[in-house]
């Protein structure tokens, strides 16, 4: 499993460890480079002394006075254990240090008058720094020069110079300075590990206590959220949406349990009456008998309108159920669902209809009509002989507007947001009769399956309104199934 | 005996309330639970049978307000739900039994008759007085071995004064335990009932006297007292 922590931990190292590795060479080729630099500029100064050693004695040869044992001495002091070889313009040896035992010091050629460094190897194989320079020797008239010449007879051209010192003890020195940057990158890159590791669980710790908060929410039956109180800013969004879904899931499951619980109820309540009734029955005669029979019959009816009503819910829901597109007339649909109700004006409660004209949408009718007489049959087994009942349908800018303002009493605030699940009463009772409790739930099942919304308001003290919208074009796909929806 | 059915299902009330009076027993059914908290304070019933889901007041509030006010009639709670905490919540509220819709109608008189039983001290199905066996749940009455053919209100009365032995049960309680609202009784019905049932049980040493109380009522025992 990834961990933010290692994963963290060996990022921030992995760029690290090349910084530590490129300062620590550069350190070395910096330091490596000053004592070169200095090594260079003894063995420059040495060369100059050399050459001005070396005059040329016109008519007689080259004189070269060059006394080793005074390099240390004078205003140059270099510590340097030299050594040094003279030649001609045609290869012969002019003068060298005894050391070289008549080898040259090899280097590649330089130009005349330019001062050239490298690598060269002592004839013991030693390792040693070189400094070249070509130069013209001064020249001194034979009357001002007195004593030998180092070499009568020399052919003209430059003279070439070739100074060679050890670099033993400058390479040790380095070594240990590389070895030593080794060990402290080393150290360096632990601690920094260390100091990275630890402030990385520092900074994680909120979400380590956010995990710990997450893995103890059952969720089964979550309770008690997560606290925001002290929380680092970036993590206050998460817990805020984590709180918010613990919410839903809490209701989710609040309503499952519902839901289960009053069907189990709703139906063994009609499967009681089925049971009872059989059984005394059985024990009567005539006519009793048989109008405990036709009360069976009619339960069991009911019980199966209940259940088909449930099983279309499901279907909705499920997305099962698709929803036609035809050109649906609300006006002429609304009008005719209510006009049923009428009754000549004799139907308690009276039932009144404000249905704009021309409200055409492109929808299902067989959804729509079943949703309006569903709100209908509600309103009527709800409003109190005496109360009204008003049927209404009209155009919006995108859609329409269709439902049903009655008269009801007892209904608050409170029940709004439960009228529209399974089985929800006002009243709590177990009669089943030919109200199943489920009309609200069909309407928003349907209603949701047309891509529509339903909402319940009180529009005053003991007035409920339950309004379905719908837009112009609607929801669908395929055909419904007429047979399965309509007149429920 | 005589019960109090509260029950809001009109089909399950009219079926309770025909197959409960076919055994015997007077019914008093009502369809909410404040009609039900009335007839409860206001009746002295045997045993009440109360649905939990009801209109106006629900079935344990109606219990819990009964008991308040002292009314001790065993309960029988009727409901579709079966939750543990729901039957343990009808219990504490002061329920002496529970039975979860749907139930077999036997099954509801035979813990209706237990429930009876108890009230009355008995811990037998049948009663016995002297050589006298009442069986109320097969509404048989022996003596000596020897059945006797009662009418439902006879077994009824002898029931209830069985269950009371030994202590005089004034005209007014027989009445109330023997009719329901729906019957229709005369001044002298309980007396015509007595007369015809010591007629029925006979004479002799060892049989149950149905002795009158003057001015108070009757009272069974297994010999004169």
């Amino acid at each position: 499993m990834r961990s933010i922590r290692r994963e963290l931990t060996i990022r921030v190292l992995s760029r690290v460890l090349p910084l530590v590795l490129v300062g620590s060479v550069a350190v070395y080729l910096t330091v490596r480079t000053l004592v070169y630099d200095e090594f260079d500029s003894a063995l420059k100064q040495q060369v100059m002394l050399l050459a001005a050693a070396a005059e040329r004695i016109e008519g007689v040869g080259i004189d070269f006075d060059y006394r080793p044992e005074l390099q240390n001495a004078g205003p140059i002091e270099t510590g340097l254990d030299f050594c040094f070889d003279a030649r001609l313009s045609d290869g012969s040896l002019l003068k060298q240090s005894p050391r070289l035992s008549g080898r040259a010091l090899e280097m590649p050629p330089a130009r005349t008058g330019e001062f050239r460094f490298a690598a060269v190897h002592l004839p013991d194989g030693e390792l040693a720094r070189g400094c070249e320079l070509v130069f013209e020797p001064r020249v001194v008239p034979a009357t001002e020069h007195s004593g030998p010449v180092t070499r009568t007879g020399a052919p003209p051209g430059p003279v070439r110079v070739v100074l060679a010192a050890s670099t033993l003890d400058v390479d040790r020195p380095m070594v240990k300075l590389a070895i030593a940057e080794a060990v402290v990158g080393v150290l360096l890159l632990s601690a920094i590990g260390m100091a990275l590791f630890q402030s990385v669980r520092h900074g994680l710790a909120p979400l380590e206590g956010l995990s710990q908060h997450v893995r103890r929410i059952d969720p089964g039956s979550p309770a008690g959220r997560i606290p925001a109180e002290g929380s680092p800013a970036e993590l206050e969004p998460i817990i805020g949406r984590l709180n918010d879904l613990i919410d839903r899931v809490e209701d989710a499951l609040a309503r499952e349990r519902r839901f289960t619980s009053n069907a189990a109820h709703e139906l063994r309540t009609p499967i009681s009456e089925i049971r009872t009734m059989a059984e005394v029955a059985c024990e009567l005669e005539g006519p009793e008998s048989r109008r405990s029979l036709g009360e069976i019959v009619k339960v069991s009816g009911e019980m199966q309108e209940t259940i088909s009503t449930l099983l279309l819910i499901a279907r909705c829901k499920s997305g099962t159920l698709r929803a036609s597109h035809e050109a649906v007339d609300i006006t002429a649909l609304v009008t005719e669902c209510g006009e049923r109700r009428l009754g000549g004006g004799s139907v308690q409660p009276e039932v009144s209809l404000e249905i704009e004209q021309g409200i055409q949408i492109e929808s299902d009718a067989a959804m729509i009509w079943s949703i309006v007489n569903n709100l209908l049959d509600n309103a009527v087994d709800y409003t109190p002989g005496e109360g009204r009942i008003r049927l209404f349908a009209r155009a919006k800018e995108r859609g329409v507007e269709f439902g049903v303002m009655n008269t009801c009493c007892g209904i608050t605030k409170d029940d709004i947001p439960r009228m529209f699940e399974a089985f929800w009463r006002k009243r709590s009772t177990s009669v089943h009769g030919s109200h199943s409790g489920l009309g609200l739930a069909l309407v928003k099942a349907l209603t949701d399956s047309l891509g529509g919304d339903v909402w319940a308001h009180l529009t005053g003290p003991d007035e409920l309104c339950v309004c379905v919208a719908l837009s112009k074009t609607g929801a669908t796909e395929n055909p419904s199934q007429l047979g399965e929806i309509s007149r429920l | 005996m005589r019960l109090l059915v509260v029950e809001d299902s009109k089909r399950l009330r009219d079926s309770l309330e025909t197959g409960l009076r076919r055994r015997g027993y007077a019914i008093d059914s009502v369809e909410d639970g404040r009609r039900g908290l009335i007839y409860a304070r206001t009746t002295d019933y045997d045993v009440i049978v109360l649905d939990i889901m009801l209109p106006e007041m629900d079935g344990l509030e109606v219990l819990r307000r009964a008991r308040e006010h002292g009314v001790e009639t065993p309960v029988l709670l009727l409901t579709a739900r079966d939750a543990v905490n729901d039957r343990v919540n009808g219990l504490r509220t002061g329920a002496d039994d529970y039975v979860v819709k749907p139930f077999a109608f036997d099954e509801l008189v035979a813990r209706i008759e237990a429930l009876a039983r108890r009230r009355h001290g008995l811990r037998t199905a049948t009663i016995r007085v002297g050589d006298l066996e009442i069986a109320p749940a097969q509404q048989v009455v022996k003596r000596g071995g020897k059945q006797i053919d009662l009418k439902p209100r006879e077994f009824a009365i002898l029931e209830y004064l069985a269950h009371r032995r030994g202590t005089v049960v004034r005209r007014s309680e027989l009445e109330e335990h023997v009719y329901d609202q729906h019957s229709q009784v005369n001044s002298n019905a309980i007396d015509s009932a007595i007369c015809i049932l010591r007629g029925k049980l006979g004479t002799g040493a060892g049989a149950p006297i149905i002795q009158t109380r003057r001015g108070i009522g009757y009272v069974l025992s297994e010999c004169e007292v």
